[in-house]
């Protein structure tokens, strides 16, 4: 359902809509549009936003995606950039990175209501948004990279932008309207962010979406979705409940199990798989080389990340939290794009995993793989790594 | 996410079930109706319709004639192979003792029987026998010798006057007098000489008529002959009266055969309707029906008088009532009577049609692609006077569907199936009444496991109802007729994906009454009862609805959920009172106040209508100037009422409808009706923000949907059905008060329907029909934001709904053959839906973060359904 949208009815439905919702959810994965899979990462991309928390500064950061009242909160982006046509650059891009956060319990609790804030808020900066002084925004979080050195991805780092560090207020929860029909009182706070390829701008103008542009610094054009990514987090604070990320315990690709620790080649050969080659790196870890897709031969390979079973959480109702993963790669082919972990009715799917072929293109020649696993309920965790391609 | 929100109204008043269905002809809860038409396609050779030979005058009732009542009564007439009537009943009552004297002096009638071909054969016609009187005033006291013979020429099978007919009036071999008919059909002689006349009745085009008169002296006679077309030599039904005006501003009535034969309807009697003026083209697959740009769930279809919220099997495969079962489709797009109520929009009112009564069994067998239904009645062994009619049905898709969708993702776990059956039971204890007893049930059931989404996971689909009921009307005096339904019925239903479940039972109690007084000769009385009782509970979640308008949100998966588990109790009675007058012979005025109340919301509403009916032109061809207006409340919808918040009280939406129109007849089979449409809508259920921040349910919503709907019908004959219908209409509607109104995503500006069937031959007939609709409208991303909850980009919307698909235009092909045997009949049809393959947009499908996007269809593309069935 997530690349195909109908329209919805504004007022209630009838029960035959959720037939139509399951005839477009039938159709949609076997009906893709001719659209290419959301897989391949050939731009600049978000995957997930990592959250952790913890009471105090003296406490370890704990793999909690819910809130408390006063806790502090550490936003980590998951993201990659593809823009090299999988061709991965040992120097990545110059990125802009900025944050805005403390938009907590807005009107209606969604989303889209904290952007009048949000546009309020931007009127405040100077059009260069990553030269305005933090401390120009009172009451109201903004962090932005400065410019320079470009942002690690793979390294989250509140320096860089790539992570994002707040307190949540402690009166979070008592703030929060108490509704009739939520199963838990919660309050909720959204974080949003920016990332840009280019340089970002003020928009105070832009009242329906995050209030920043990301242009082209010589030429002055805005950029585009491949280069200027917005997104925002949801983290909520559960009256007497919480919210753990689901754990990755590790993932395995054809068989063997991705970074396995090894001393020579042969601590990684097993099981054999055409195609495919495994060796053991510099740093005694089994990594991977996969044979070029060519027309006549272009073996799948099954990817299948263990999720710790335990992190699955069972709801207060009795029911399975959902949970599912996504695969991305910046280079080859991913089906499906995206697999069911756990059904809210069935539990464990234990055949969640995806096949991969590799690339075709003859200028690949290492493809960087991202494997995220999400939760309902805003939890996250991922696993990246890298495979060599060669013929 | 809001795709999979439903309306828990129509869940829990699923127990609705149409038991108990009354003959038209008896059924005082429904709309009258044209003169009982057998189906056309049961006879292959010409009949010649019965011819009245033997005319016995009735007794003129004592107290009518000392009260100075006159009055009309029309009797379905059975006639057998010899000419002797064997059976008449009433089916337009006068009371006062007229009804039983011409019934009496009906069934001493001697007919010609009807032939086909040389072979006579037995038949069935209306007639309606007139009785007047002039006191005799005391200087005409000498004139009593003469006597008058006056009356109407009619077409057959319709109200149409015929002008210009020869009428000839004979003594044996000798003429003794001739007139052409004026402009409204009329004739008249007078000074006849007391005796017996031949009446032979001649116009270019129809079939000669004949029929014989006896005059009393100083008596008055006034008749009405129906003549039938020259072409019509098939047609049994034979009316000799016109049809009464429908006490509505505007119905649309359907008859079985063209039910049964509209090309891309596969034969499914309520899709048919989505046929008509007024009516939208549904969103694909979902078979909702869509009135004058109101919200689905608005137009209620009853069976008899009962709701079925859920008509459709599996979102419009077919409905849960087979065509076979049902005689005529009656629809009513706006300004109908109060006897309907809890309805915003219009009223779908369809009667199940009455057993067979000729002591013999019949029965059929048929297998299409997606069913396969058998049906059997006659007489019930052992109990005298008693008929019966069985039906079961059962879905065979899941044969095919079940390892179409098998793959390492998509799994089904159960095969969709579904089923439903009927039988019913009816008598006519005396001619004064009428019972039937009955049950009806369906059951739909599919689960299925689709594991590549976040949003998949299991899907878990489950609709079934059980019910029993019984009907009983009764002439309780010479004025008065009562009717009375009692349904008891019982419902589950489930629907469940990811986060998203819903499960509602109810036990429901159906009780529905109407006394219809005569109150004089030009006006009648109506007063009912219409309630139903249902004990419920609806436990379940579903996503936190942002509201109208809102932009798009998180998967249904990581919004937060609301959760409910209600027991309670829908309790909503109704009173009406209804009065019909007709203040002159070219005039119809109808006035009805209906009082509703809500347990769920403790509220009352009075709903009072009026609509009026004045024929510019009462003659052939009749002009008809109509118009309407009044109140219309539905309660909300049962989900909003369990979700909204304890200390806010929802008032029932409401539509202040107005309609003006104008019938023309073009000639005796082709008719023209343009209606312009006004209505204002307040009271929608909205949602806002309160102080404290949180979405609450309000009131705040209005709407105005204006437009206009002709239609261009030519009604069904032996050789020929069709009509072009087409709507004009704008729906818009203001959820935020303040706030510039926005079209209702329901909004469909051009309407357009042609469609015609014509009858071949040899036992071949061929239909198509063409539609044009605007295209659906959706609002566009202008930009994308991704959400680390759902991990998936969300479309940044444009403004709302303003953007339409490109329009919606399809071909449907029909051809139907059927051969005929001494004992049975075997038929078999193609239902070519699509036939040129058009690629109608259904909605717009975005890549992963919005930033393309295609027109995209989930309609069918060409399909040819091929059905076989048998009957004898």
């Amino acid at each position: 359902m997530r690349h195909a949208r109908t329209e919805p009815a504004r007022r209630p439905n009838t029960f035959r809509s959720g037939v139509v919702c399951l005839g477009v959810a039938l159709f949609s994965s076997a009906c893709d549009g001719g659209f290419e899979s959301p897989s391949r990462v050939d731009s600049l991309r978000v995957f997930a936003v990592a959250t952790k928390t913890r009471a105090s500064e003296a406490d370890d950061w704990s793999q909690t995606a819910s809130g408390s009242p006063g806790a502090l909160v550490r936003l980590e982006l998951i993201a990659g950039d593809g823009s090299a046509n999988g061709a991965l650059s040992s120097v990545p891009r110059p990125l802009q990175i900025a944050w805005f956060g403390g938009c907590d319990n807005p009107p209606t609790r969604q989303f889209f209501a904290c952007y009048p804030l949000l546009s309020a808020l931007s009127g405040l900066l100077e059009s260069r948004v990553v030269d305005t002084p933090a401390d120009r925004l009172p009451g109201f979080l903004f962090r932005a990279s400065t410019r320079g050195a470009p942002p690690d991805l793979a390294q989250p780092d509140t320096r860089t932008a790539t992570a994002f560090e707040f307190t949540l207020p402690t009166d979070i929860l008592t703030r929060a309207p108490r509704v009739s029909t939520d199963p838990v009182h919660f309050g909720v706070s959204y974080e949003f962010f920016a990332l840009c390829a280019g340089e970002l701008r003020a928009r105070p103008d832009l009242h329906d979406r995050v209030p920043l542009d990301c242009v082209d610094p010589t030429s002055g054009k805005s950029l585009d979705q491949r280069d200027f990514v917005t997104g925002f987090t949801s983290l909520y604070t559960y009256e007497g409940e919480s919210n753990a990320n689901p754990r990755l315990d590790a993932v395995e690709f054809a068989g063997g199990v991705v970074g396995s620790p090894c001393v020579s080649d042969a601590d990684c050969e097993s099981p054999v798989v055409p195609g495919l080659t495994r060796v053991c790196s510099d740093s005694q870890q089994c990594t991977l080389r996969l044979q070029r897709c060519s027309s006549a031969s272009c073996p799948k390979f099954l990817i299948s990340p263990s999720v710790a079973a335990p992190s699955l959480e069972t709801l207060a109702d009795g029911t399975h939290e959902v949970t599912w993963a996504n695969y991305f790669a910046t280079a080859g082919a991913f089906d499906p794009a995206t697999e069911l972990v756990n059904d809210r009715s069935l539990g464990l799917i234990a055949d969640h995993g995806s096949y991969y072929r590799p690339p075709q293109a003859p200028d690949v020649t290492r493809v960087r793989f991202w494997i995220t696993i999400d939760d309902q309920r805003g939890g996250t965790a991922y696993s990246t790594f890298d495979a060599d391609v060669g013929d | 996410m809001r795709c999979l929100r439903k309306s828990l109204r129509g869940v829990v008043l699923g127990v609705g079930l149409g038991l108990g269905a009354l003959p038209h002809s008896a059924l005082a809860q429904s709309a009258p109706r044209g003169p009982a038409r057998p189906d056309a396609s049961t006879f292959e050779t010409p009949v010649t319709p019965p011819v009245l030979t033997g005319f016995v005058q009735a007794n003129y009732p004592p107290k009518a004639l000392e009260s100075g009542l006159e009055a009309d009564v029309v009797l379905a007439v059975e006639v057998d192979e010899t000419g002797k009537v064997t059976d008449a009943n009433v089916v337009e009552p006068a009371g006062s003792g007229f009804d039983e004297a011409a019934r009496e002096a009906v069934l001493k009638f001697v007919f010609q029987p009807a032939q086909r071909g040389e072979r006579p054969v037995k038949a069935r016609i209306l007639y309606r026998y007139s009785f007047h009187f002039e006191k005799p005033k005391p200087e005409e006291a000498p004139k009593v010798e003469r006597a008058l013979l006056r009356g109407h020429i009619l077409v057959a099978g319709s109200s149409s006057a015929l002008a210009g007919a020869k009428v000839e009036l004979r003594r044996g071999a000798q003429v003794v007098a001739h007139a052409a008919t004026e402009a409204d059909g009329s004739f008249a002689f007078p000074e006849l000489e007391p005796g017996a006349y031949e009446v032979k009745v001649e116009a270019d085009g129809f079939q000669v008529y004949t029929a014989t008169e006896t005059l009393r002296a100083g008596e008055e006679i006034e008749v009405s002959y129906g003549v039938l077309l020259a072409t019509a030599a098939d047609e049994v039904s034979v009316t000799v009266q016109g049809t009464r005006p429908t006490r509505e501003v505007t119905r649309r009535s359907m008859v079985r055969r063209e039910l049964s034969r509209i090309p891309g309807t596969s034969g499914d009697a309520i899709r048919a309707i989505q046929n008509l003026p007024g009516v939208a083209r549904p969103p694909a697959l979902s078979g909702v029906l869509v009135v004058r740009g109101n919200a689905d769930q608005t137009t209620p279809v009853l069976v008899d008088g009962l709701w079925f919220p859920n008509i459709y099997h599996f979102g419009g495969l077919s409905s849960v009532i087979p065509t076979e079962m049902l005689d005529e489709v009656n629809f009513y797009p706006g300004n109908f009577s109060v006897r309907y109520g809890r309805a915003l929009a219009g009223v779908v009112d369809a009667h199940l049609r009455e057993t067979r009564q000729d002591g013999r069994y019949h029965g059929l067998v048929q297998l299409d692609l997606i069913d396969g239904r058998a049906l059997l009645e006659g007489p019930v062994p052992y109990a005298k006077g008693w008929n019966f009619i069985g039906g079961f049905r059962r879905s065979h898709v899941d044969a095919w569907l079940t390892p179409l969708l098998k793959n390492r993702d998509t799994y089904i776990t159960a095969a969709p199936v579904y089923y439903d059956y009927q039988f019913i039971v009816d008598r006519r204890p005396n001619d004064h009444s009428y019972l039937r007893i009955g049950f009806l049930g369906f059951d739909d059931r599919f689960r299925l496991v689709n594991q590549n989404s976040s949003a998949g996971g299991q899907f878990d689909t489950l609709n079934a109802s059980l019910g029993v009921g019984t009907i009983y009307e009764s002439r309780v005096s010479e004025n008065a007729r009562l009717h009375l339904t009692a349904t008891f019925g019982r419902s589950h239903q489930r629907i469940a994906l990811s986060t998203i479940s819903v499960d509602t039972s109810a036990l429901a109690t159906i009780l529905r009454g109407e006394l219809e007084l005569r109150t004089g000769p030009h006006a009648t009385l109506r007063v009912g009862y219409d309630s139903l009782f249902a004990p419920y509970r609806v436990q379940g979640q579903l996503p936190e609805d942002p509201g109208p308008n809102a932009p798009s949100t998180n998967s249904f998966v990581t919004a937060p959920a609301q959760v409910f588990d209600r027991s309670s109790l829908f309790f909503v009675p109704a009173l009406y009172a209804e009065l019909e007058g007709h203040p002159t012979r070219r005039s119809q005025v109808v006035s009805g106040v209906r009082a509703d109340y809500t347990r769920e919301t403790g509220r009352f509403d009075l709903a009072s209508r009026l609509s009026a009916r004045y024929d510019l032109v009462s003659g052939f061809p009749r002009t008809t100037l109509k118009g309407g207006s009044g109140l219309f409340f539905q309660p909300p919808g049962l989900v909003d009422m369990v979700l909204k918040d304890a200390n806010t009280e929802l008032r029932s939406p409401r539509a202040f409808q107005n309609s003006l129109g104008i019938e023309q007849e073009l000639s005796e089979r082709v008719k023209l009706s343009l209606e312009g449409f006004f209505n204002l809508l307040d009271n929608l259920v909205s949602k806002a923000p309160a102080p404290d921040g949180a979405l609450r349910y309000n009131n705040y919503g209005k709407g105005r949907i204006f437009g206009g709907e002709l239609m261009l019908r030519y009604e069904a004959d032996d050789r020929f059905f069709g009509w072009l219908a087409y709507t004009l209409s704008r729906s818009e509607r203001t959820w935020v008060p303040g706030q510039p109104s926005s079209l209702f995503y329901l909004d469909q500006t051009h309407i357009l329907t042609a469609l015609g069937s014509y009858t071949l031959g040899r036992g071949w007939e061929v239909g198509l029909r063409f539609r044009y609709v605007s295209g659906n409208l959706y609002t566009p991303c202008t930009g994308s934001i991704f959400s680390s909850a759902s991990t998936s980009y969300l479309c940044v919307s444009g403004p709302q709904f303003s953007e339409r698909l490109p329009a919606f235009h399809q071909l449907d092909l029909r051809i139907d053959k059927r051969w005929k045997f001494s004992s049975f009949a075997l038929s078999a049809y193609l239902d070519l839906i699509n036939a040129y393959n058009r690629k109608n947009p259904d909605f717009i499908q975005y890549n992963y973060d919005n930033s393309a996007s295609r027109p995209q269809t989930a309609s069918l593309p060409i399909v040819p359904s091929l059905g076989l069935r048998g009957e004898f």
